[in-house]
């Protein structure tokens, strides 16, 4: 009996001494963050993630995605049954009436922020980790590059942004003034930090930060900040520009679709590009799928394309009608007219061969108005679409990298810099600057023919949909004026920041909102 | 009260049956006897049974408690009254002058009432718990048992919202909605094992259930108590001869309640009518797509059981096939399930010990809803086959964005989902013999759930025509060991009552999974079972996965129960509660609860009230949490965040997947609850009554946070708080009773009313929240606003139609819509009152129950009606038969608005079953023999437009009517029971 009593007792009270209290948890699927800076491989892959974020700009509602419809290169219309209407997020953006809520909106700056969020906590663990290895100074110095072209894209949307570059900071963060995140930026990509980063292009920094890729980043904030806040700043423009054209590893390519390309990795002009690729980047929010945003779904048979697009970016129809018809980029970066299969048959519909219609009516963008025709509107085609059948679904990524930086816009905003100094002559002398004109087929500019009203309809047809044309527009004081279905808002001055999502200043309440919202 | 205080006089163990012989008062009839029937105190008894054993010869008390029946001496006289145990009494001699006196029947009060680690008497009850014995829940067929209580306990809402899905889980919600993103469902204890699947007891074994209702019954279950305990106790072993019982059942259902679109006649007359120009989707064909996919659903199930035993050895086993139909083709479900449970007395009843093994095999063909879905849409004049057509398999086909033949749905696709369930445990009792009342007991359970789905499309399903089909496997494994110790000290000190309990509780789960998914086949006759063979491996369309997790609960608990004179009541309880879930700084919580009862009916100042059996007045204060979130969610965890273009090569990068909360903690129930029990015309009439006031904080739910300076863009933290405040009312009655006719009755009413009183606090403000998406009307069609109750609906009000039925709302622009600041509240899908009223009937050997259920002022969403009441889907697809009816009018459009926000208010006939035993002259072989006839979801009384007002009520989506629903069938059960 008692050894019975005992060896109960004794039972209970090892299982009580033992773990009885125990609740740490097991993980055994993901990696606590605690364990995980152990070695350079984990550094690297948690840096890497940075460049991953990058990855988000192209997506459907994405940063890209809003830059184009806040300009006059694109629309998305609402469709004769409804589609792309979704409670009129895309006509705010388009009639430039956005109201905090609008979702697109909060998207893009989730973007940007995340970004900005990722690199803190990346340069944070990077120096604080004791490990050392070959490449670590420059991965931070990548970094802060990085972080430095999101809060410049933060700056240029929003102007007046939080700001933190402490990882360890808890509590919300101030709003600082597009200014002084304009002044921290141009100290943070200073010489030294420049020195850090790799000079030359090389396979084995190919879709990295390289020094190049700082010099345009500081050319186009020096080129905006003038428009951003009234200090000219153009001999920095001028600076800048040509850090990159005098180290001559970068050239205007003989055709201009080797940059556009599904094997775009060649082009010797892109600069910096966010890397695609259909096998190993998954279908979904990191993926680029212009060809899903634009495409009619009966395009598939012209590029053997087994997935299903959604068709809703066309180009504006002022916009395609900009192009001399002489101009080879006009087929270089538009579908319209008479469609045809890969094998080149006329891709008939309902009896009749399937045309794309490049210009209609402004009134039909509007839902209230029954929308756009299935085939109103040019598509683009500017990143050619591969045929290998590898776009299984919407959301499939194509191959083709997307070149944030190249060297043309290097071209066109150090002939900008100059025009806006008066040096008319040293812009239209640029040797490039020929190069691009002669590529697209058209004569190049001469000390007449230069204006900044001719340099901004060249930005826009050499530039078209790569996410520079809001800020061009805003530059050259053409984004409140009226245009296609955009009414003039000369007065609406505080329509040249958009509003900062309501989501967001509840979130941090020491955020106020952009005056006039 | 006099009875019971003389009864306490005259001592509980007596048996008082007294004879007074003498000379009646009266006249005789020879060959007879009579006499009185009376209380202990001597008052009459009305009403009262008084039968001759043996024989017809049978008669009831007048007013005066009296009787005369044909008997003599020798015989032997039954005499039961509700209220009263029944007694016998042998005849002496012939005379009217017998006086029978009853002894109070306090068994209803004496049940016995378990209340977790422990087990107490109704009438020592403090806190508001629902004890149902088998014989008072429900008969019938159910997925599973939680249906024998649908409609049992007041404030307890059982709603399957899978209708006549044989495999369908029940949504249980008690006492409102409690949280925002934590789990709903109650704890469910199965003899003692804690957080087990209901779906693993086979109903005919359940005992009995107890349902511990309020916050100071439910606190001892601390972070898991705040959405309810049922406890099920199953049939356990008892001593004594052999006894084996088989019960079988058969159930045969139709529908009952469906959306009916247009026939295929009627469908053409409409195109040709009112859309001539849609004349191209006429394809001559005659289709009653719902009547392909369905059948006649026939099941039945058998259950054998064998107990038996001595003093110190007994069992009780029982074995359960069942096979069930769906109303859906292919739709089967297969479960056998086998419990034992063995008690061993030993060491001269120092030791007892108690053993359970259970094994439950479920296999099952899950269906596919949204074959219902594209039946109803699909258009009628479409032939079901169309041979020339190679690639569909012979399908007939138009191919269209998410419009599939349903025939090729069902056919082609074949999944199969095994689920076991299997586990033993054994609870070890010291009873330490030399200290009266004292015992140790030591339980260890281990449980095991192993689960495998497989699904396999063939080339010709319709959504993946082209790809050659596709596979998948997907596996997890859940072991679960529990163990607890308990010291538990009951003793009585001369009106002192006292029962105190400590104990220690621990729990570990660790659940793995693994699935695979393949596509691109050879053969479709593979299945998934050569799922390698796919063409996915190379085109990157494979997919594989695993994954462990892990947590673990430990408690400590203590409580006692004490009472005076059984007058006065009290019970105290706290735990010591904590779990791995949380954040490093709130592991561990405390959860106290205090209740108090007073029985004024044993109050000296009552003694001469004879009506008033019981009055006891009862509240109660508890606190309880609700830990039911994924693991590991106030941690900081790395995830693979992409892939990363490194020195020529793609490399997986790393993110942190979720901002830390090293405060996440248990969301916390504080509840008051005061509440009256009432008996009344010697306990004929019983009245319960509830009050209840549930205050929840630290609501759990994902807020936007700003990046930076957090990592991750939404945290998982504690900050909203909810009430629930309600009434609960329990009728019982026994309006007839006679030697041949019972007729009892219970009403339940309940009501609820909820309220989301924070949403957001200084740090985190999410401000109002948008909900509950319709996808016909695109928009989301309800709010979580601060100050009211979840579930509120939104929209614009529908003031009417024009002639041509275009609907007019209140405020609308040019175009039609009205903004959505100017929608206005449309009133919340819960119900205002719900109320159950079942009826038991006993006439000789037969039984009749029946029980309606009804719920009063809640609002559903009728989106099939948005989308289908009108023409603008006629064409390819097919709408609602009632437009036909009702409108005709073709300019009418989708749109989301008031008029389709509509009274969800509903009587049921829920239940209705005749039952008759046989009477069997003694015999060797069969010692009862019951034949027993249900019809379960008869009848359903609404103004509600949609298909079954009864909806999902859990989540903080409630009242919605999707469009992809599995109807409900009426049943019709043929059972049998024999005891050998």
């Amino acid at each position: 009996m008692k050894r019975i009593y005992s060896t109960l007792s004794l039972g209970a009270l090892l299982m009580l001494s033992s773990s009885c209290t125990d609740l740490s948890e097991h993980i055994y699927s993901k990696v606590p963050m605690d364990d995980f800076f152990t070695s350079e491989k984990n550094l690297v892959a948690n840096a890497g993630r940075a460049y991953t974020k990058l990855q988000g700009y192209n997506k459907e509602q994405g940063l890209w995605t809003l830059q184009l419809q806040l300009s006059d290169e694109c629309a998305v219309p609402a469709t004769a049954t409804g589609s792309w209407y979704s409670g009129g997020r895309y006509e705010e953006l388009q009639v430039n009436r956005i109201p905090a809520s609008n979702r697109l909106v909060k998207r893009a700056w989730g973007w940007v922020f995340d970004g900005i969020a990722a690199a803190n906590e990346i340069i944070y663990e990077m120096e604080l980790s004791p490990i050392e290895f070959e490449g670590k100074t420059k991965f931070i110095a990548e970094m802060k590059a990085l972080r430095a072209y999101f809060y410049y894209q933060a700056i240029a949307t929003w102007g007046n942004v939080p700001f933190t570059v402490d990882y360890t900071q808890t509590g919300s963060p101030e709003q600082r003034t597009r200014r002084e995140v304009f002044d921290f930026l141009v100290t943070e990509l200073s010489p030294e930090l420049i020195a850090q980063l790799d000079d030359a292009p090389a396979a084995n920094n190919y879709g990295r930060v390289t020094q190049s890729m700082v010099h345009c980043l500081l050319a186009k904030m020096y080129l905006n900040a003038e428009a951003w806040f009234g200090t000219a700043m153009y001999d920095k423009v001028l600076e800048h520009t040509r850090a990159v054209l005098s180290s001559g590893y970068y050239i205007i390519e003989p055709d201009y679709a080797t940059n556009f390309s599904p094997a775009n990795e060649a082009s010797r002009e892109n600069i910096f590009s966010i890397v695609y690729d259909s096998a190993a980047i998954p279908a979904g929010s990191k993926a680029f799928y212009l060809f899903t945003l634009t495409l009619e779904p009966e395009s598939c048979a012209t590029f053997n394309i087994p997935g299903e697009p959604w068709s809703g970016f066309v180009c504006q129809p002022d916009f395609f009608q900009s192009y001399a018809s002489t101009d080879r980029r006009l087929a270089q970066s538009w579908l319209y007219g008479p469609q045809f299969t890969i094998s080149g048959a006329p891709i008939m519909v309902d009896g009749a061969q399937m045309s794309y219609n490049p210009v209609f009516d402004e009134r039909a963008y509007f839902n209230a108005n029954g929308g756009r025709q299935k085939f109103d509107g040019a598509r683009c085609c500017k990143w050619a679409y591969q045929t290998d059948g590898l776009l299984t679904s919407g959301e499939s990524c194509m191959n083709n990298d997307f070149a944030i930086f190249r060297l043309a816009d290097v071209v066109l905003m150090q002939a900008e810099a100059l025009l806006r100094m008066g040096k008319v002559a040293e812009a239209a002398a640029i040797p490039e600057l020929k190069d691009i004109r002669n590529r697209a087929g058209l004569e190049p500019f001469t000390a007449s023919t230069l204006t900044l009203e001719t340099l901004y309809a060249e930005r826009g047809r050499e530039l078209a949909w790569e996410g520079w044309r809001h800020e061009d527009m805003i530059r050259f004081g053409k984004y409140l004026k009226a245009y296609w279905a955009h009414p003039d808002q000369s007065a609406e001055t505080h329509r040249l920041l958009l509003p900062i999502p309501t989501d967001i200043l509840n979130a941090n309440p020491k955020l106020k909102q952009n005056p006039g919202y | 009260m006099k009875t019971e205080k003389n009864k306490l006089k005259a001592g509980q163990a007596v048996l008082a049956a007294m004879l007074l012989s003498g000379v009646t008062a009266f006249g005789q009839t020879p060959g007879t006897v009579g006499g009185k029937i009376v209380t202990p105190d001597g008052e009459p008894v009305i009403g009262a049974s008084v039968t001759v054993k043996g024989s017809k010869f049978g008669t009831a008390t007048d007013i005066d408690g009296a009787f005369m029946l044909k008997a003599k001496p020798g015989d032997v006289l039954t005499i039961s009254s509700v209220g009263y145990d029944p007694q016998t009494f042998t005849v002496t001699k012939e005379g009217a002058n017998i006086v029978i006196t009853l002894k109070e029947n306090n068994q209803l009060l004496s049940e016995m009432v378990v209340i977790g680690y422990g087990t107490t008497t109704k009438k020592e009850l403090t806190g508001s718990v629902a004890s149902m014995k088998k014989e008072e829940l429900n008969s019938g067929t159910f997925p599973n048992a939680m249906g024998l209580l649908q409609g049992k306990v007041a404030g307890l809402q059982i709603v399957n919202a899978n209708g006549a899905d044989p495999t369908a889980k029940y949504q249980v919600l008690l006492r409102g909605t409690n949280t925002l993103s934590a789990g709903q469902g109650p704890l469910i204890i199965i003899d003692g094992v804690v957080g087990q699947d209901i779906r693993n007891i086979n109903p005919q074994e359940v005992e009995s259930i107890d349902v511990l209702k309020d916050g100071s019954a439910a606190a001892i279950y601390g972070t898991r108590g705040t959405n309810g305990v049922i406890i099920v106790t199953t049939k356990r072993a008892k001593s004594g001869n052999a006894e084996v019982v088989y019960d079988g059942q058969m159930t045969v259902g139709h529908v009952s309640r469906r959306a009916v679109p247009l026939t295929a006649s009627e469908f053409e007359y409409v195109v040709n009518t009112y859309r001539p120009e849609m004349s191209a989707s006429l394809y001559g064909g005659s289709t009653d797509w719902f009547d392909q996919i369905t059948r006649t659903p026939i099941s039945t199930k058998h259950t054998v059981s064998l107990s038996g035993g001595t003093e110190k050895c007994s069992h009780f086993s029982s074995v359960n096939y069942e096979y069930a139909e769906g109303l859906q083709k292919k739709n089967d479900y297969e479960k056998m399930a086998a419990r034992t449970n063995v008690r061993n007395t030993l060491l001269d009843g120092w030791l007892n010990l108690d053993l359970n093994l259970y094994l439950t095999h479920r296999k099952y063909n899950p269906s596919n809803t949204s074959a219902f879905a594209q039946a109803f849409f699909h258009n009628p004049t479409e032939p079901v086959y169309n041979p020339d057509d190679r690639e569909s398999g012979g399908y007939f086909r138009v191919i269209s964005m998410d419009y599939y033949n349903p025939v090729a749905m069902i056919n082609e696709r074949n999944a199969t989902t095994v689920d076991d369930n299997y586990g033993g445990n054994m609870r070890a009792t010291l009873n330490i013999k030399p200290v009266a009342g004292l015992k140790f007991d030591a339980f260890l359970a281990l449980g095991r759930e192993s689960y495998k789905a497989d699904e396999a499309r063939t080339q010709y399903y319709p959504s993946i025509i082209g790809l050659n089909g596709s596979a998948s496997i997907s596996n997890y494994n859940v072991d679960d060991t529990q163990f607890e110790f308990t010291a538990n000290y009951t003793r009585q000190f001369g009106a002192h009552s006292l029962q105190a309990l400590a104990g220690y509780t621990y729990q570990y789960g660790v659940e793995c999974s693994s699935s695979m998914s393949n596509q691109g086949f050879d053969f479709d006759s593979f299945g998934v079972n050569n799922i390698g063979s796919g063409s996915g491996l190379l085109n990157n369309k494979a997919e594989m996965q695993s994954s462990k997790e892990d947590h673990t609960y430990i408690g400590f608990f203590g409580r006692v129960l004490y009472n005076y004179h059984e007058r006065y009541l009290a019970s105290l309880s706290m735990r010591r509660d904590g779990s791995s879930r949380f954040g490093a700084n709130n592991k561990w919580g405390w959860f106290p609860a205090v209740s108090l009862g007073w029985r004024i009916s044993r109050e000296e100042f009552m003694r001469d009230i004879d009506w008033l059996n019981e009055l006891k007045l009862r509240g109660g204060y508890g606190e309880t949490g609700n830990q039911d979130f994924a693991n590991y969610k106030s941690l900081i965890l790395m995830s693979t965040a992409g892939k990363f273009w490194y020195n020529g090569q793609w490399i997986n990068t790393y993110q942190p997947a979720s901002n830390p909360n090293p405060n996440l903690q248990w969301e916390r129930k504080k509840e008051w609850n005061v509440g009256l029990d009432a008996a009344v015309l010697n306990n004929r009439l019983s009245f319960t009554l509830d009050y209840y006031h549930r205050i929840t904080d630290n609501l759990l739910y994902d807020y936007t946070v700003p990046t930076p300076p957090y990592i991750y863009p939404t945290l998982f933290t504690n900050v909203g708080q909810i009430t629930n405040r309600g009434f609960e009312l329990t009728i019982t009655a026994l309006p007839v009773q006679t030697r041949d006719f019972t007729w009892s009755t219970t009403l339940l009413g309940a009501r609820n009313v909820n309220m989301l009183n924070r949403f957001t606090n200084e740090e985190f403000s999410n401000g109002t929240y948008r909900v509950a998406w319709s996808i016909p009307g695109k928009c989301y069609t309800q709010r979580l606003t601060e100050g009211e109750p979840l579930g509120t609906f939104y929209g614009p009000v529908w003031l009417g139609t024009e002639s041509d039925g275009r609907d007019i709302l209140k405020g609308q622009k040019a175009d039609g819509t009205v903004p959505e600041d100017q929608w206005e509240n449309l009133g919340s899908a819960y119900p205002a009152i719900t109320l159950t009223w079942s009826n038991s009937l006993q006439w000789r050997n037969f039984d009749f129950a029946v029980s309606l259920r009804s719920a009063i002022g809640g609002k559903v969403l009728n989106n099939m009606g948005m989308q289908y009441d009108n023409l603008e889907q006629l064409g390819l697809q097919n709408i609602l038969g009632s437009w036909l009816d009702d409108t005709r009018h073709t300019e009418a459009r989708t749109k989301y608005s008031s008029k389709y926000v509509q009274d969800g208010s509903f009587l049921k006939i829920d239940n209705a079953s005749l039952g008759y035993n046989f009477k069997l002259a003694p015999n060797p072989y069969v010692q009862n023999l019951r034949l027993n006839f249900t019809a379960q979801n008869i009848y359903t009384f609404t103004r509600y437009k949609g298909v079954d007002p009864e909806v999902g009520i859990t989540g903080i989506e409630p009242g919605i009517e999707g469009m992809s629903y599995y109807p409900r069938t009426t049943e019709y059960v043929l059972g049998i029971t024999a005891k050998f």
